[in-house]
C-alpha cells in the first residue's frame, strides 16, 4: 500500500511506523499525527503548522527550517535537528529535547514548561516570552539567545552557557543558575528572587533593577 | 540602581526578609511609554473628586518646562505640587513656578534623585505613582545611548496602591528635607490631612484605567513603521501594549488587596484553573487565556452584574466576540477590558461568569454548552476558591486545608447541573483529591510587567464553545 501522508484523509491511525521516511518539504499542516514514529525522518522545510504530534517519536529527525507554528510537539525530539525552525507558540510541554539542535530557531511565546533541554544547542534562539517553567536546561547553550520576558521559574540552568543572552524582564524566581556562564548577559529588571547564583559567572552582565547590582559591587 | 535614590531606598525597604513588606518587581519603560502614562495619571487629577498632593521629579528643569503649562492646570486642582529637578535656565521664572501652591526643589547635579523620573499623586480618593530611574550609559550596553529621545530607557514601576504612594512620598520628603526643611514639614502635614480625611468612595478606577489605556494607545500612532526616526518600533510598541495590560492587572491587584479575607484569590484561581485545563488537555493558547481571565476576573464582581433584560432576549452566544453585544455593558468591569481590542475574548469570558448551567443565570441566560467553556471553568473554580477561603477564615484555623477543600467541594457538588457543568465538577473533584493526596501546585503571581505574553495572537480570537 502506498501511503499519501499529505492526503486530506490521512490520519494518525494510518501511519504508526515511518522511521527514516523522506518527507522533505511535505505539507502536513493541521494533521493529527499523534504517536507516529518518525525516528530519523527527513522533514527538512516541511510545513507542520498546527500539526498534532503528541507522543510522536522524532528522535534524530531532521526538521531544519520547518514551520512548526502552534504545533503540538509534546513528543520525543532527542537529538533532532531543529535549526532555524519556526516554533512560534508551539506546545512543547514536557518534550524531550535533550541534545537537540535548536540554533537560531524561533520559539517566541512557545510553551516549554517541564521540557528536557539538557545539552541542547539554543544559540541565538528567539525565546521571547517563552514559558520555560521548571525546564531542565542543564549544560544547554543559550549564548546570545533572546529570552526577553521569558518565564524561567524553577528552571534548572546548572552549568548552562547563557553568555551575551538577553534576559530583560525575565522571571528567574527560584531558578538554579549554579555555575552558569552569564558573562555579558542583560538581566535588566529580571526577577532573581531565590535564584541560585553560586559560582555563576556574571562578568560584564547588566544586573540593573534586579536588586543584585549593589550587592555584587560590594562583593557580598 | 543609584544608591541614595528614592527607587533604591524603596527597593531596599521591600527586599525579601524585611518584615512583612512585599518585594517589588521592576519593569523596563521607554520614555515614550512614560510620557503617555504620566500624562494619563496627571490628567486624572483634573477629574479627581478630592485635592491631591503631587510630588514629581523631572531630572532636569528643561523637562519640567515642557510640561509647565499643563502643570498650571494641575496645580489649580491640587493641594500642593512639588517639582524636583536640577535647575535649567527659566526653571524658576515660569508663571507656574510662581504659583502659591507650587514649590520647586533645585536638586544638586550629583544628587541621585536628579537621574530619576517620579510622579506621586496622593488624594483621599485617588492615588497613583510612577517611579523610575534612567539607565546608565553602561546599562545600554553595546547599542549605546539611543539617538531618539523617546527611545531612552528607564526602569522601575508604577502603581495605584495608596500605601506604597504614601511610603514613597515619605521617602521623598525625607530626601528634600536637606534642601528645604520647612517644605518637608508642610508636606508631612498634607499627608496626615489626606490620610485622615474620611471618604465614602475612591474615584472609580475603571475611568482611570480607561484613560491610561487610551493615552497609551494613542502613542502607538506615532511609532508606526513609516516613521523612520524610531530604530526599534516593535520594541516601543510592545512596551506600550504591555503597560496597557499592566493597567488592568494593577487594577485587579487592588481588588485583591482590598479583600482582607481572600487576598490571593486571583493567583490561586489562576493556578487551579490552569491545573484543571491541563486535566482537560486544553491547548496552550486556551490555558493562557484562562490564566489571564483568572487574574482579571475580580474586576467584574458577580453580584453587581444586574440585568435589565429578560433572559429570553438573547439565548445565543455570538460567533464573533469582537461584535459588542448589548448585554456586555451590563458588566462594567468586563466592559472596561474592551477598551483594549486584544482583551475582548477575556471580556467575553468574564461577562459570562455568572451564567448557570440550567440557563437561569445572567447576563445572557445561556444554558449548558452555550456558555463558553472558559466561563464555565472559571466560574466554578472562582466560586470554589472563595468557598475554601471562607471556610478557612470562618474556622479560624480549626479546620485543616483538606477539610476546607472537602467542604467547598461538597458545596459545588450540591449545585452541579443547576449552577455548574457536571463534567467540570467531576474534573474539579479529581483535582481536589489530587491536592488532598499531596499534589502541590505552586501559586505565584506572574510578573506584572511581563503580562504581555499572556495575550493571544490574533488568529485565535474565538472562544471555544465545546
Amino acid at each position: 500500500m502506498t501511503l499519501d501522508l499529505q492526503s486530506s484523509e490521512t490520519q494518525s491511525s494510518d501511519v504508526k511506523y515511518l522511521p527514516g521516511a523522506d518527507l522533505e518539504e511535505a505539507d502536513l499542516s493541521g494533521k493529527a499525527l499523534q504517536g507516529v514514529n518518525l525516528t530519523g525522518a527527513q522533514l527538512m522545510g516541511a510545513d507542520l503548522k498546527h500539526t498534532k504530534l503528541t507522543g510522536a517519536s522524532l528522535e534524530g529527525a531532521n526538521l531544519l527550517g520547518c514551520q512548526l507554528i502552534k504545533a503540538d510537539l509534546r513528543a520525543t525530539l532527542m537529538g533532532a535537528n531543529l535549526m532555524q525552525a519556526d516554533l512560534t507558540e508551539a506546545d512543547l510541554r514536557g518534550a524531550n529535547l535533550r541534545g537537540a539542535n535548536l540554533m537560531r530557531s524561533r520559539l517566541t511565546r512557545a510553551t516549554l514548561a517541564g521540557s528536557f533541554l539538557s545539552g541542547a544547542n539554543l544559540m541565538g534562539c528567539n525565546l521571547q516570552g517563552a514559558d520555560l517553567r521548571g525546564a531542565d536546561l542543564r549544560g544547554a547553550n543559550l549564548s546570545s539567545a533572546n529570552l526577553h520576558g521569558a518565564n524561567l521559574m524553577e528552571a534548572d540552568l546548572q552549568g548552562a552557557i547563557v553568555s551575551e543572552a538577553n534576559l530583560e524582564e525575565a522571571n528567574l524566581t527560584g531558578a538554579n543558575l549554579a555555575g552558569a556562564n552569564l558573562a555579558g548577559a542583560n538581566l535588566l529588571c529580571a526577577d532573581v528572587e531565590n535564584a541560585n547564583l553560586s559560582g555563576a559567572n556574571l562578568a560584564g552582565a547588566c544586573l540593573t533593577g534586579t536588586g543584585l547590582e549593589n550587592k555584587m559591587s560590594k562583593g557580598e | 540602581m543609584l544608591e541614595g535614590s528614592i527607587l533604591y531606598q524603596l527597593k531596599a525597604a521591600h527586599q525579601s526578609g524585611q518584615g512583612s513588606q512585599r518585594s517589588l518587581n521592576f519593569g523596563v519603560y521607554y520614555k515614550n511609554t512614560l510620557v503617555a502614562l504620566c500624562h494619563a495619571l496627571e490628567d486624572c487629577i483634573l477629574t479627581c473628586s478630592s485635592e491631591p498632593l503631587v510630588i514629581t521629579a523631572f531630572q532636569r528643569g528643561k523637562w519640567y518646562l515642557e510640561e509647565a503649562d499643563r502643570y498650571a492646570e494641575l496645580a489649580e486642582r491640587s493641594r500642593q505640587v512639588v517639582i524636583m529637578a536640577a535647575p535649567d535656565s527659566g526653571f524658576g521664572e515660569h508663571p507656574t513656578s510662581q504659583r502659591q501652591n507650587v514649590e520647586l526643589v533645585s536638586l544638586n547635579v550629583d544628587d541621585p534623585v536628579a537621574q530619576e523620573w517620579h510622579l506621586m499623586i496622593l488624594a483621599p480618593t485617588y492615588s497613583a505613582m510612577v517611579l523610575c530611574q534612567e539607565l546608565s550609559d553602561a546599562d545600554y550596553g553595546k547599542q549605546g545611548f539611543p539617538t531618539v529621545d523617546l527611545e531612552r530607557k528607564f526602569y522601575g514601576f508604577w502603581t495605584f496602591e495608596a500605601n506604597l504612594v504614601q511610603e514613597t512620598m515619605e521617602l521623598a520628603i525625607a530626601h528634600l528635607r536637606s534642601y528645604n526643611p520647612t517644605l518637608a514639614d508642610t508636606l508631612t502635614d498634607h499627608i496626615q490631612a489626606i490620610i485622615s480625611t474620611p471618604i465614602e468612595q475612591r474615584d472609580p478606577l475603571e475611568a482611570i484605567v480607561s484613560r491610561v489605556v487610551d493615552y497609551l494607545q494613542e502613542s502607538h500612532m506615532i511609532i508606526t513603521p513609516s516613521h523612520h526616526t524610531f530604530e526599534q518600533p516593535q520594541i516601543l510598541d510592545s512596551n506600550l501594549l504591555s503597560n496597557e495590560v499592566q493597567a488592568f492587572l494593577r487594577m485587579a491587584q487592588l481588588t485583591d488587596q482590598a479583600d482582607v479575607l481572600n487576598p490571593n484569590a486571583a493567583a490561586e484561581v489562576a493556578t487551579l484553573v490552569e491545573a484543571m485545563g491541563q486535566f482537560l488537555d486544553l491547548p496552550v493558547w486556551q490555558l493562557n487565556r484562562l490564566k489571564l481571565a483568572s487574574l482579571l476576573h475580580r474586576l467584574a464582581p458577580l453580584q453587581s452584574s444586574t440585568s435589565m433584560l429578560t433572559s429570553s432576549s438573547f439565548g445565543r452566544y455570538p460567533e464573533e466576540p469582537s461584535i459588542d453585544a448589548p448585554y456586555c455593558s451590563l458588566v462594567p468591569g468586563a466592559q472596561v477590558l474592551r477598551t483594549m481590542p486584544q482583551l475582548r475574548a477575556i471580556a467575553t469570558i468574564i461577562t459570562h461568569l455568572s451564567e448557570q448551567w440550567d440557563g437561569s443565570g445572567q447576563p445572557g441566560g445561556l444554558a449548558g454548552d452555550e456558555i463558553p467553556l472558559e466561563s464555565r471553568m472559571l466560574g466554578l473554580v472562582a466560586a470554589f476558591q472563595q468557598q475554601v477561603a471562607d471556610q478557612s477564615a470562618k474556622s479560624e484555623g480549626t479546620l485543616s486545608m483538606a477539610e476546607c477543600l472537602a467542604i467547598a467541594l461538597a458545596q459545588c457538588h450540591k449545585e452541579q447541573s443547576q449552577r455548574w457543568d457536571p463534567k467540570l465538577v467531576e474534573t474539579l473533584t479529581l483535582l481536589v483529591s489530587g491536592l488532598q493526596q499531596g499534589l502541590s501546585l505552586s501559586v505565584s503571581l506572574p510578573k506584572i510587567s511581563a503580562g504581555l505574553w499572556l495575550l493571544d495572537s490574533h488568529d485565535e480570537a474565538l472562544i471555544s464553545r465545546s
